[in-house]
This record gives structure tokens, C-alpha cells and sequence, in this order.
């Protein structure tokens, strides 16, 4: 049987029946990294040695009756997290021979619960990106079609979840970057409610929008590492101290009594591909014949999201990345005094997009430009946040596609920042208002693209989005297809 | 605040479209092009390109000056779309998640290990990280 197409929740099963071992479903991702990410690019690092000496450790937890549900699963974890011992770079020159020597909390967590690092995936530099193309290091190529971006800036964690080259995976997502390259890539994502999961070792980018979440190949998966990777934490001030339910008692097949709130400007976008509004459309039939009850909402500020979140978010960036000036961590580049050594370093050390994007941060924060830039963003933001709080008055749970398009090819738009930043359109209004938010495979494009449905609902209620998330999944066979590779 | 007029009437930001108070979420493009305000005078000088970039402490190169600010000019340009909401009497948003005295109690604990501070120092001597003359 070939172990690598597994679910955690299948694969778990199969542990602890004792039919296999977690060092044998690790051998064989590994092998199956070997032959396969060379033409894909997912990961930055595959951590083998480490793995199987953790996959050791499982088999004997699991032998001894002491596993959780995760035990022994692989993960690829997305290379902004810290892992002690293990590479970090958040795919940054000036990062490039970091190692941490702290665990992320959601490592630790992971660790807790038996599961396995496998390795550290690509990612756009410092998670500014939505195509994955602003690595550092590498391209990733989009499983399902090696010519396109596998969306961004989660692009090596969904890529290697679409492909096979590990069991689930975590991402972080500020402006769409788990969503996006979960929808893309044809597989689940979800950013879970600003708060709901620690960013302690979370490498910053905007601390305001900045949340860790799973990346995995189904909704109950989703579940496990959403459930495993929450709760409050004391070395984050900004994480909650919410009770974790257990997420797996969402899952149900009918979305019977929900209200599904569809926000109708998000339709009426000109540039919405064809494919996707069909999908969407699909996904709408689909939720109504199991029970759900659609409702139309207004989110009138919509219009606005992109240009409040592209002033915010390089403004908190900008702050965030002042600590890469070459003294304590990370890439140094000589200088005659200290101001040289940090205008040498950070011009080195950064590539373009980061180096825009603080540009623009810390001239939307500087004296004079304050007020009409990040006051009135934040400002826009209130008004994001309201009409959040009023839709959810009217529905459970708010639908909407993920992106614009379907993923396009490398290159098409890495000339032009600013068409780049309208594909995270659908996206960023979750982060701005703090509210969870996932994608789930909805159908394909004319082209066999992957093309997934936005579920988003209120603060905490993850769990909602959970069941109408599962449930549409169960109608629906999107989640057992695989690239053809 | 900064003057929007391009020449073009307030309100005509996208090519071939009037965006106004009746067309909430209507006529917007998603192709960057379109967005440029044609004639527009530059959002961003090279000089304020310089003066920022001196801030974040990035030293840009001249083959990238004219690029660099034309690119920021396009992006500082669109936002001025948040010029055509109201936001007379709305707080700006200072928490995604409303928390309050989020504290710890004022215990001290262990410091940690100095070596491991100093584990991916670039220059390093006698426990401390050594940097160029600041002066």
C-alpha cells in the first residue's frame, strides 16, 4: 500500500492498529521527496535524520499506548516557524544561515503530541507575496501544473500537501497566505481566529494579522492540528485565553439550521475568472441541497480591504523588520561604521518585494504621512470589522471564492506589485477584521486547475466553519483527486 | 491631506470607470494597469523615495531609483481609494481582537543561557556581539 497519499487521521488509525510505523510512512516520504521535489521545490530543507529519530520516538510512544492523534504524523512546517536546531530563514538571504534555538509554541506543541518535523517549505521572503515567486531561494511549482505558481505565501507547505510529500502541514497567513495556496493547490486551509493560536516563535510580519494554521489534505485533518496547535500561551500577549473545543465534534454531513451569508459585492468584481464563478455557484447548490439556508449580505467596505491592508500591513512590517540589521542573527555585510554595515546588509539581505514593502510602510508611519495613510487605513478598518459584526447578525457563516483567479503562471505578474496585491482581494478582509477563515477544494477549472470555496465566520466560531467546511467536503469528491504527477 | 485632483475629477481612478458613492464594490479592475491614473502628477519623489529609503535604512541603487518610484507612486495612488470614505468619528482599529490588561505577574525569571544569545552572532567576543565604530 502506498502510504503517502494518507490522511493524519488514516494514517493514525493504521498506527495504532500497529499495521505500519510511523518510521516506515517517514522513509517513504522521504523517498518520495527525493524523487519528486526537484521538479517541485516545495521544501527549503528535509529534515531526514531528524525525522526518523522522531518517528523512532513515536513508534515506541504508540508501542507503549501513549499516543494522541497525531502521533507519528509528518509535518512540513512553513519556514518562518522556529524549529530548535533546524534551519529557519523565512525563505531571506539575510536569514539564510539562522538557526533558532527555540522552538515556535506551536513546534513544541506539535512535538507534544508525538507528531514528526519532516522538513521546511518555501515560502515568499518574510510571507510577503501571494505567488511564492519572492523566495529568496527557489521557485515552487504548483503541483496540478508545474508551469504555475502554487499560489503564495504558503506555497511550499500547500504544494507539499497536494503532492504528497508529507501527511499535513502548517502555514501562517496575514492576507490569505494558508488560503490562497490551499485553493490553489487543491487542498484544505485555514487561518484560524487572530488569537486562537500562539505566534510566539512565529517570525513577524504584521503582528496585528499574523496567525499560524493547518494546511492539510482534509477537513477532519484540519480539525486534529487546529485543536493540537491552539490555546493560550503566556509568552504571547495577543493569543486568547479561549477553551480549544475539541474541533472533530463539528464535523457533521448537513449544514441543517445554518444561515450562509454570500456577500454579493465580492461578485460583482470585474476580473473574476469565469471558472471560479461557476465553482462558487456550484458550491452555493451544493450547500443549499444539504440543508443550508443562503442569505445575501452587504459587506459595503469591501472595495477597500486591499488598499487598508497593503498601507497596514508594510507599516507593521516595517516595524518588525528593523531587527534585521546583521548585529545579533543572520546575514552581515561589512560596513566602515554601523550605519554602513545596516544600509549593506538589509540592501543585500532583502529582496525586492520586502524591500518595497517597508518603503511604503515606513513612509505611510513617518511624520506628516501618518494621518493620511495608517490613521485612515486603521480607521477603514473599523469599518471592515462592522460589517463583519452586522453580516454575522444575519448568518452563521459568510461563502465567497478565494481568489480571483485560478493559479497563473510563473512570472505573469511578478513585474507588476500592484496586480499581484488585488489577487488577495477575497482574502485579507478576514485578516483585517481578526475573524477565522478556510478554504476547501471546490471543483477545477476548464484547465484541471484547482479552484477552492472561502468559508469565514465570527470570532471563535471555527467550528462553524468546520461543519459547513466537512460537510460540503462529504457531498463532494474534490479531496480525493491528486495532481497528476 | 495631500491633493488627489489629477486633472481627472475626484472619483476617476480606473480606466474607463467613474467610481462613485452608487457603485459600492462595482467597476473595480483587477489589472494594475488600468488602476495607473493616467497623467497623474508622482505620488512619491525621488527625493521622498531617498529620504524614506535613508529611515528603513535600505540604500537603493540608482538603476533602481526611477522603477522603485514609479512602482511605489502606482501603489501610493491607489490608495487614495480610502479617500472616498467617511470616517469622520470612527476609531481607528487598534486590536484585531479586543483583549484588555493583557499582564503578567512582575516575577522574574531565568535569563537563559548568554552562549545560546550568542549562538548566530555574525562577530562575537568575550560574551558580547562586536559591531563596526558606531562613531
Amino acid at each position: 500500500m502506498d502510504l503517502c497519499p494518507l490522511t493524519a487521521h488514516e494514517a493514525q488509525e493504521l498506527l495504532r492498529r500497529g499495521e505500519i510505523s510511523s518510521e516506515l510512512l517517514t522513509r517513504e516520504l522521504l523517498g518520495r521527496a527525493a524523487d519528486l521535489d526537484g521538479r517541485l521545490g516545495a521544501y527549503l530543507m528535509v529534515c531526514g535524520d531528524e525525522a526518523l529519530a522522531m518517528a523512532r520516538e513515536a513508534d515506541a510512544a504508540i508501542r507503549q499506548g501513549r499516543s494522541g492523534p497525531l502521533t507519528g504524523v509528518p509535518f512540513a512546517v512553513k519556514d518562518l516557524i522556529c524549529t530548535r536546531g533546524l534551519r529557519t530563514t523565512c525563505a531571506s538571504r539575510i536569514l539564510e544561515s539562522f538557526v533558532p534555538p527555540y522552538d515556535a509554541t506551536v513546534i513544541t506543541r506539535l512535538r507534544q503530541a508525538g507528531a514528526v518535523i519532516f522538513g521546511k517549505t518555501n515560502m515568499d521572503e518574510f510571507a510577503m507575496g501571494s505567488s511564492t515567486e519572492n523566495s529568496g531561494f527557489q521557485l515552487t511549482r504548483n503541483p496540478w501544473d508545474l508551469s504555475r505558481i502554487p499560489g503564495g505565501s504558503s506555497g511550499g507547505s500547500a504544494a507539499a500537501v497536494a503532492a504528497d510529500l508529507c501527511t499535513a502541514s502548517l502555514g501562517s497567513d496575514t492576507g490569505g497566505s494558508i488560503r490562497q495556496p490551499a485553493s490553489h493547490c487543491g487542498v484544505v486551509g485555514l487561518k484560524p481566529t487572530y488569537g486562537r493560536v500562539s505566534r510566539y516563535g512565529l517570525v513577524a510580519f504584521a503582528s496585528s494579522l499574523d496567525q499560524i494554521g493547518p494546511i492539510t489534505k482534509d477537513v477532519r485533518d484540519c480539525a486534529l492540528v487546529l485543536g493540537a496547535i491552539s490555546g493560550y500561551d503566556a509568552a504571547d500577549c495577543t493569543s486568547v485565553p479561549e477553551k480549544v473545543p475539541d474541533y472533530t465534534l463539528a464535523l457533521r454531513d448537513n449544514v441543517r439550521g445554518m444561515k450562509i451569508g454570500i456577500p454579493r459585492q465580492y461578485l460583482e468584481i470585474e476580473g473574476l475568472h469565469p471558472d471560479v464563478g461557476h465553482v462558487f455557484t456550484d458550491a452555493v447548490a451544493v450547500l443549499e441541497a444539504l440543508g443550508g439556508r443562503c442569505v445575501d449580505i452587504a459587506l459595503p467596505h469591501t472595495e477597500y480591504a486591499v488598499a487598508a491592508y497593503y498601507i497596514i500591513a508594510p507599516a507593521e512590517a516595517s516595524s518588525n523588520l528593523a531587527r534585521y540589521d546583521g548585529v545579533k542573527y543572520g546575514f552581515r555585510a561589512e560596513g566602515k561604521d554601523l550605519r554602513e554595515m545596516y544600509l549593506s546588509t538589509r540592501s543585500q539581505g532583502f529582496g525586492p518585494e520586502v524591500q518595497r514593502r517597508v518603503l511604503i510602510g515606513t513612509y505611510a508611519l513617518s511624520a506628516g504621512y501618518y494621518d493620511a495613510y495608517y490613521r485612515k487605513a486603521s480607521q477603514v478598518r473599523t469599518l471592515i470589522m462592522n460589517d463583519f459584526r452586522k453580516a454575522f447578525q444575519a448568518c452563521d457563516v459568510v461563502i465567497s471564492p478565494v481568489a480571483p483567479t485560478p493559479a497563473f503562471k510563473l512570472g505573469e505578474k511578478i513585474d507588476d506589485p500592484l496586480t499581484m496585491y488585488l489577487e488577495d482581494v477575497f482574502t485579507l478582509s478576514a485578516n483585517l477584521a481578526g475573524i477565522p477563515a478556510m478554504s476547501v477544494p471546490a471543483g477545477f477549472s476548464a484547465e484541471g486547475l484547482p479552484i477552492g470555496l472561502q468559508i469565514l465566520g465570527s470570532h471563535f466560531e471555527e467550528e462553524r466553519i468546520l461543519t459547513v467546511g466537512y460537510a460540503f467536503e462529504q457531498a463532494t469528491d474534490f479531496h480525493t483527486k491528486r495532481p497528476p504527477l | 491631506m495631500y491633493a488627489t485632483d489629477c486633472g481627472q475629477g475626484a472619483g476617476v481612478l480606473y480606466t474607463g470607470h467613474e467610481v462613485g458613492a452608487n457603485s459600492h464594490g462595482r467597476g473595480w479592475v483587477l489589472e494594475g494597469e488600468n488602476l495607473r491614473a493616467k497623467g497623474c502628477a508622482m505620488k512619491i519623489t525621488k527625493e521622498q523615495l531617498l529620504h524614506v529609503a535613508g529611515l528603513a535604512r535600505l540604500r537603493l541603487e540608482a538603476k533602481d531609483l526611477e522603477r522603485l518610484t514609479r512602482q511605489l507612486g502606482d501603489i501610493l495612488s491607489y490608495m487614495d481609494t480610502l479617500n472616498r470614505v467617511d470616517t469622520r468619528g470612527v476609531p481607528p482599529a487598534s486590536h484585531a481582537v479586543f483583549l484588555t490588561n493583557a499582564f503578567r505577574e512582575d516575577v522574574a525569571s531565568p535569563a537563559g543561557d548568554p552562549e545560546v544569545a550568542l549562538s548566530n552572532a555574525p562577530a562575537k567576543e568575550d560574551g558580547e556581539f562586536v559591531v563596526p565604530r558606531v562613531l
